[in-house]
């Protein structure tokens, strides 16, 4: 019998196995059966003995790569949701999260709040039902912000996001057995959530699970007080913009408890996040509107499988596959991707501002609202939890704590922040509390949530910002990409082999995905950027003209600016660009400083700007020799007539022009300080040069 | 043809080896049979690959096993469950769009009778 090498691979397969032993003996029981049944077979078809041997071992490939697939198969996540009601939050709980209780109108039949709400018998159920000042809401009211309008470029497969999805919601759940907070919304919004019981278990989760989560909107700081009649209209649009809708409760749910959901024949399937993953479905789009948007074919596929979260055969080597015929694209991919795809593509079709990809309208209000400072902050080792109320409470905002990511690096949120300051930005305040926990407050799912570094590192999101003002012909966006992924702390994928990736698929589009705080980076860039170009300062890198672009900066002049091109060494020429504006009537030029206070621009006309023109061979004359006092000379110029002596070395000294546009008087003090700095160097102008070029090349202007 | 593309073979592994079981248990070796002789040879599937397959439909209680010790060999023997079969006819129905959807858009590409030349 063959046992011995079978026995081996066994027992080589079963020490890898991070398995029970009982389930690694039915694993090797099972192979056992097989290998011995394929080896009869083998032998009986006239094989010889040890090429069966051979043959029916190394149908099971490589003992350690099927140690990992079993393993992968059978481990059960372990996890630990730590809800502990202490003090702390019950008293909270009066002020701040349970006074909202549930915006939605009460129904028959639907599971009562209080049953819901009231576990926590601390809570006190009167103060919490606070005038919410909008009882005739109802939930059929589809909130403008983010109706889908994608829906047009389906032309096969099932819709993936039905309009209820959008429908308003709310509910506080606190320490609310996880089925019920799914029966309770299904309740609400007359649709059927169902749980797949078997994938949770196999995650390692319960139904009964305790979850604490609002998804009611946070009313605006006058709700809560106002009861006029004009303070109300008020109210009710600000609370338009605080609507929690269908599916983003869903999504804040299932991230929080590690969990997904998926939609089909109109009902919402709560599964876990593997099992999401692996169910794929085909849906055929029609692109041609992109084609005509300046998107190339190959483009558009590029921007689908690098902008989304999904894997993809051809890149990761599982996942999705994608076939494209004629203006068709067919996309084998799971729901959660086949939504990013299709909220990417109703992005891309809108082409008015940066535009995150997911919660476009939420996204962008909480990033100015995390600018919101908060007058003081004193926390000394207080649990995370109070902190997240505290700053919840005070600045209106809902912070979500990602439990499960926590939960992996052994936090809860108990743990013990300690901060005190005035008068910071409520995210400055949240970087340093959470730095030394190694967390991070992030912008996700329209919602701040509070994370692992480590998840937020991982955790990108599509942005496609407007880049139609940049001039691509003169190399601008290829620039900008430089300036993105050089500046920007990161990772890329390009780079680091992990992380963001910025495509320039066209039509006027950047796409990134990236980070949170790269997302941030690159608005900061990129409001300079725009900032600069309003002023007329972009320059064409090709060759020599300034545009000047407003009215504004035309009316002010202080008489007729002109350009001049002064000749410099290379090295010289980054210190005047900002020496030159800060000692010559700084008032009158158009500098980076000058962007911060709007009140200066409209005196503020001269500009100045580098380019490098190459190179010069400088004879530099033995000082002895040097009669006007000029130590280097230009070779190129022809001006000089004197022999080159014996002690004259020569130098290759790069070159630069700086083009300054000024008034003439300017230009004359320019000139005044350049000799001060012993450099014999006068602005020439565009007239001057052509004279120089038509009279043989006289000093100092020929490059043209 | 030699073989089929595993590429696309691979995102149908499943719903296969679900298909062979709906008419009967079976233990792995005889899985792997059945799917050779079904598909004539093409879809040969290597041990390896078929294991882990099916202890994640076992794990996903898409099959259930019991042991037999008859053959003086512990044998596993796979079948269904309902949601096994349930789960077999929404993927077959699937699968069964896929292929539709994909001949609609590939039109006369995919046409059986090739064009004159």
């Amino acid at each position: 019998m063959p046992e011995r090498e079978f026995e081996l691979y066994l027992s080589v397969l079963s020490r890898m196995l991070r398995l029970n032993e009982q389930q690694k003996n039915a694993i090797s029981d099972e192979l056992r059966d097989h290998m011995e049944e394929r080896f009869e077979e083998l032998v009986r078809s006239g094989m010889n003995r040890d090429d069966a041997i051979r043959q029916a071992l190394d149908e099971f490939g490589d003992a350690a790569g099927l140690a990992v697939d079993f393993t992968n198969v059978s481990r059960k996540r372990i996890r630990r949701i730590v809800m502990r009601s202490t003090a702390v939050i019950a008293s909270l709980a009066a002020v701040c999260a349970f006074f909202l209780t549930d915006v939605a109108p009460e129904q028959p039949g639907l599971p009562g709040t209080g049953q819901l709400v009231a576990q926590n018998s601390k809570a006190s159920g009167d103060s919490s039902t606070a005038d919410f000042g909008d009882d005739s809401r109802s939930i059929d009211k589809i909130p403008a912000a983010s109706i889908l309008k994608s829906i047009d470029f389906v032309v096969a497969g099932e819709v993936v996001t039905p309009p209820f999805l959008n429908e308003p919601t709310g509910g506080e759940f606190f320490e609310t057995p996880l089925e019920e907070v799914f029966e309770y919304l299904a309740t609400l919004h007359n649709i059927s959530i169902l749980l797949d019981t078997m994938a949770l278990d196999t995650a390692a989760i319960e139904t009964g699970m305790p979850v604490s989560i609002s998804v009611s909107p946070i009313p605006s700081a006058d709700n809560a007080k106002s009861s006029d009649a004009n303070a109300k209209n008020a109210v009710e649009t600000e609370n338009k913009n605080a609507e929690v809708t269908l599916q983003q409760s869903l999504d804040w749910i299932t991230r929080q408890y590690g969990l997904e959901w998926y939609v089909e024949d109109e009902i919402i399937h709560v599964t876990s996040r593997s099992v999401e993953e692996e169910r794929e479905i085909s849906r055929s789009y029609f692109i041609r509107q992109f084609l005509v948007d300046g998107f190339t074919e190959n483009s558009l596929i590029d921007t689908i499988q690098k902008m989304t979260g999904g894997q993809w055969m051809n890149i990761d080597g599982r996942g999705g596959a994608l076939a494209l015929v004629g203006d068709v694209l067919t996309i084998r991919q799971n729901w959660q991707t086949h939504r990013e795809i299709e909220l990417l593509l109703g992005t891309l079709l809108d082409h008015d501002n940066d535009s995150p990809v997911r919660y476009p309208a939420e996204s962008l209000r909480l990033t100015q609202q995390i600018e919101q400072r908060i007058k003081e902050v004193d926390f000394d080792r207080a649990p995370l939890s109070d902190l997240v109320s505290f700053l919840s409470e005070v600045a209106r905002i809902r912070i979500r704590v990602d439990e499960a990511a926590l939960d992996e690096e052994g936090w809860d949120m108990d743990a013990p922040v300690s901060l005190k300051m005035q008068n910071q930005s409520l995210r400055t305040i949240l970087r340093l509390a959470l730095k030394p926990l190694d967390l991070q407050a992030i912008v996700h799912e329209g919602c701040l949530e509070i994370t692992t570094a480590s998840e937020a590192d991982e955790t990108l999101t599509t942005v496609a910002y407007d880049v139609r003002n940049l001039d691509d012909k003169a190399g601008q966006l290829r620039q900008l990409e430089v300036a993105i992924q050089s500046t920007n702390g990161g990772p890329w994928l390009d780079r680091d082999g992990y992380g963001g990736v910025l495509l320039m698929p066209g039509g006027g589009r950047m796409l990134v995905r990236q980070t949170d705080e790269g997302h941030r980076e690159i608005r900061q860039l990129l409001a300079a950027q725009r900032r600069a170009n309003s002023l007329g300062k972009t320059f064409d890198s090709a060759g020599a003209e300034l545009t000047r672009s407003t009215e504004v900066i035309r009316s002010a002049r202080r008489g007729p600016l002109e350009k001049r091109f002064y000749r410099v060494p290379s090295e010289t020429a980054d210190d005047l660009l900002t020496v030159l504006p800060a000692s010559i009537e700084p008032e009158t030029w158009i500098q980076a400083a000058a962007f911060e206070q709007s009140t200066n621009i409209e005196r503020s006309v001269g500009t100045v700007a580098k380019v490098e023109v190459g190179q010069k061979v400088v004879k530099i004359s033995n000082p002895s020799d040097d009669d006007d006092g000029n130590a280097t000379k230009g070779s190129n110029t022809g001006s000089t007539t004197k022999s080159v002596s014996s002690s004259t070395e020569l130098l290759v000294v790069p070159e630069a022009v700086l083009i300054i546009d000024q008034t003439p008087t300017i230009h004359e003090k320019i000139e005044k300080f350049l000799q001060k700095l012993d450099m014999d160097v006068k602005g020439v102008s565009l007239e001057d040069a052509k004279q120089h070029n038509s009279g043989g090349g006289m000093g100092g202007g020929g490059f043209f | 043809m030699d073989g089929l593309n595993p590429e696309l073979m691979r995102g149908s592994l499943e719903l296969m080896v679900l298909s062979v079981l709906s008419d009967g248990s079976k233990y792995g070796y005889l899985i792997q049979q059945r799917l050779k002789d079904a598909s004539d040879e093409l879809v040969n599937l290597k041990a390896g690959t078929l294991y882990p397959i099916l202890h994640k439909l076992e794990s996903k209680k898409m099959v259930r096993c019991r042991w037999d010790d008859s053959t003086g060999r512990r044998r596993k023997w796979y079948e269904l469950t309902a949601a096994g079969k349930k789960q077999l006819k929404v993927r077959v129905d699937e699968w069964q769009a896929y292929v539709d959807c994909l001949r609609r858009v590939l039109g006369p590409l995919a046409d059986p009778n090739p064009l004159p030349a």
